[in-house]
Order: structure tokens, then C-alpha cells, then sequence
């Protein structure tokens, strides 16, 4: 019967440090969604706009992530839910990343391999969207 | 602004059932979003996927801190749900909404019913397979009277089984939960309460591969998802809650007659000419 803890270095640490990663990807997330939503309520004209297209089947305007990202500068409130959704979507790959760098340090190549195939297929997936 | 305040709370309502059946909020939020307000699939599912990551965020910390996940088992079946869900995302792009709208229906019937189903913890009579043994994959958990040691066995079955559940979770944008712990729990012969606590650990991660797709493909509006994400989150993490203090047999069967209902109808809008 093998033992997780015992003959696994790099557990003790994965169960310390991921809740940590985990919790404070989705306290951001959530604060800047919020945020973003509070000012919609504020200035509610772009929301009904956007929503009355959405829901007459229409697809989301283009955007560029670059302009959207600055513009919670200007208090956007679409600004700040897209940050949102980034940093919520980014939260699990900053988790593989963890694991990969703890197998790592623990000399684990099997494991180094496998948590590198999961980062490369996440790229695929952002060269996906992209084609389309 | 009306719309913004029903869609925060029927995304709560979404979170707070899924929670409680155990199928996460994305399986209620596309039908919600599609035949309710008239959303297209493609951006209602990607609404759908950002929520499941922020629902599988919140409930797996707590898992991995208590020693209910098996990190190493979730990364070797990573590999396969990934693939799965960027097979499923690029089909979506694929396929006529309506051939989507077809299979979410049946999904989510099958899904609703199997959720009523009757769960039993696994005996520790498993024998590891060569697999299990190269990737070091026993563990254990904590139990009431100490630590209960178990095996894992039939990795290359599982692989295939997570194959088929991130396609499903690309595909649809759900979590396909009740998949992957049917395929450790049944396939694997991983203790129940193991394969819960591994299965939404991956759940994140499959979500996140399928919501990276829809993100940079555009697919994701922000006026949909944003709410979506924020009500699901949580109306998850109370409905969690609720799930362990309350007897929630009675609001499950409810639950579940709500999603077979809404699962013919997207069946019949499918098929409709």
C-alpha cells in the first residue's frame, strides 16, 4: 500500500500553497466582476444596449483585450469584468503551474512530463481561438 | 437595469441547484440563457464555462487542504480531460447550434437522473494495475477513525472516460461532473468521497481549456458572463453549504423533475423546422 504523504515530497506543499493560489484567483475574479457590475449600475445605458443585442441573437462586438484592460483606468465597467473573467480563467493554469514547478523541484519527471503536456495543450487552446 | 438583477439572480438560483444535485451551475445557465432570454448557444456556453471555474476554484480548496484530493490521479487524468475539451470547444464551432441544443437536452436529462442515483463507497479490495503502480497513484484520505488507505486501478479505462467527459464539458460548457467521478468512482474504483474531491479539482482546469478557446475566439460577451460568474459563484458556495447541514432529498427531486422538463423542451426547440 503506498503512502501519499510520505513518499511524495511535493504533496505537503501542494496542499498548503493551492487553496492559497486558488482562493485569491477567484477573491480578485470576484472583486473586479463586482466592481464592474456595481459601475453598471451606475451608468447602466451601455449595459442595456449590449444586452438588447445579445439577446436578439446577436454575437459580442469585437474587442481588443489591450484597450479593455487600459480602460479601467477610465472606470469602465466592461473593463473591469473582462479583467475579471482573465484572471478567473487564469487561476487553474496558475495552479498547473504550481504543480509543474513543485514536481519539478521534487525531481518527479514522470510528473514534470505530464503537468508540462496539460501547459502545452492550454496553449493549443489559446492558438485555437484564435483560428477560430 | 431589470436585466442585470435577473440575470445576478437566476444565476444564484442556477448555482445555489447546481450545488445541491451536484452537477455545478453550468448545466442549468445555457438553457436559462438559451430559451429564457433568447442568448446564442456559443455565448451562453461560454458564460457557462467561466462560471464552472469559478465554482470549481471555491470548493476545491477546502478539499485539497482536508486531503481529499489526489493530486497526483488529477494530473495524470488532466492530460486526457484537456485534450477532450479543446476537441469539444473546436466542435462547437463546428456543429449547427441546433445539433448543440440536441445533445445539451439529452446531457442534461441523463444527467439530472443519474444524480438520483444511489452512491456507495468502494472496499479497499483494489489492486493497483502497472499504471497505477508507475505513477505512484494510491493515497489516502482522512476518515473518522483515522486514515483509510486506497488504491487505484484500470488507469488507461479512466483516461478514456476523461477523454470523453472534457470533450462533453467543451462541448456543452458544464463541468460533466457527474462523469468524472462516475469514472473514477465506477472505472477507477477511487473511494466516492476521493473521486468527488479529484473530480472538482480538474473541473477548473477542463473549464478554464474551453474557456480560453471561447475567450480569444470572442465568444465570451462580457454583459453575460460577468453576472453569470459572479451570481453562480455564489449561489454555489451557499447551496454547498446547504448541502451539508440540510436534508435536501426532497429539493433535489424537484430539482431534477425542473431539468428533465427544460431538457425536453430544448430537445423539441431542436428539432423544431
Amino acid at each position: 500500500m503506498s503512502v501519499f504523504n510520505e513518499s511524495h515530497p511535493e504533496d505537503p506543499v501542494l496542499r498548503r500553497v493551492t487553496p492559497l493560489v486558488l482562493r485569491g484567483g477567484l477573491i480578485v475574479a470576484m472583486s473586479c466582476i463586482g466592481l464592474g457590475l456595481f459601475l453598471w449600475v451606475l451608468q447602466p445605458g451601455e449595459f442595456a444596449i449590449q444586452w438588447r443585442a445579445i439577446t436578439t441573437g446577436a454575437h459580442p462586438e469585437a474587442f481588443s483585450w489591450r484597450q479593455e484592460l487600459w480602460s479601467v483606468t477610465r472606470l469602465r465597467p466592461r473593463g473591469f469584468v473582462l479583467l475579471g473573467l482573465a484572471v478567473l480563467t487564469a487561476t487553474p493554469l496558475s495552479r498547473v503551474l504550481l504543480c509543474a514547478a513543485t514536481f519539478a523541484r521534487a525531481r518527479d519527471r514522470l510528473f514534470v512530463l505530464l503537468t508540462g503536456a496539460v501547459i502545452a495543450l492550454l496553449a493549443v487552446a489559446i492558438l485555437f481561438g484564435k483560428i477560430g | 437595469m431589470l436585466s442585470l438583477v435577473t440575470l445576478l439572480a437566476i444565476s444564484f438560483v442556477a448555482g445555489y441547484g447546481g450545488a445541491l444535485l451536484g452537477l455545478g451551475g453550468g448545466i442549468l445557465i445555457v438553457p436559462v440563457l438559451t430559451l429564457g432570454f433568447g442568448v446564442p448557444i456559443r455565448v451562453a456556453i461560454g458564460a457557462s464555462l467561466v462560471s464552472v471555474v469559478a465554482t470549481s476554484a471555491g470548493a476545491s480548496a477546502a478539499f485539497v487542504r482536508e486531503g481529499f484530493t489526489n493530486i497526483r490521479v488529477a494530473i495524470t487524468l488532466e492530460v486526457a480531460t484537456v485534450l477532450g475539451s479543446l476537441i469539444g470547444s473546436l466542435i462547437t464551432g463546428l456543429i449547427s447550434p441546433r445539433a448543440v441544443q440536441l445533445i445539451f437536452g439529452v446531457v442534461l436529462a441523463a444527467s439530472a437522473l443519474a444524480s438520483l442515483r444511489i452512491r456507495h463507497e468502494e472496499g479497499s479490495d483494489v489492486t493497483p494495475d502497472a499504471w497505477s503502480k508507475r505513477l505512484q497513484l494510491g493515497g489516502w484520505y482522512p476518515g473518522k477513525e483515522g486514515r483509510i488507505d486506497y488504491e487505484v486501478t484500470r488507469v488507461p479505462l479512466g483516461m478514456g472516460l476523461m477523454l470523453v467527459a472534457g470533450a462533453t464539458s467543451g462541448l456543452l460548457g458544464i463541468g460533466a461532473g457527474a462523469l468524472k467521478v462516475a469514472a473514477m468512482d465506477l472505472g477507477m474504483r477511487l473511494p466516492l468521497k476521493v473521486s468527488s474531491a479529484t473530480s472538482n479539482f480538474m473541473i477548473g482546469v477542463t473549464a478554464a481549456a474551453g474557456a480560453l478557446v471561447y475567450l480569444v475566439r470572442g465568444d465570451v460577451s462580457a454583459i453575460v458572463a460577468g453576472p453569470v460568474a459572479f451570481g453562480v459563484a455564489i449561489g454555489a458556495t451557499l447551496g454547498g453549504r446547504a448541502l451539508v447541514k440540510a436534508d435536501t432529498r426532497r429539493i433535489r427531486k424537484i430539482f431534477v423533475v425542473v431539468l428533465v422538463v427544460i431538457s425536453l423542451e430544448m430537445v423539441r426547440r431542436s428539432l423544431l423546422p
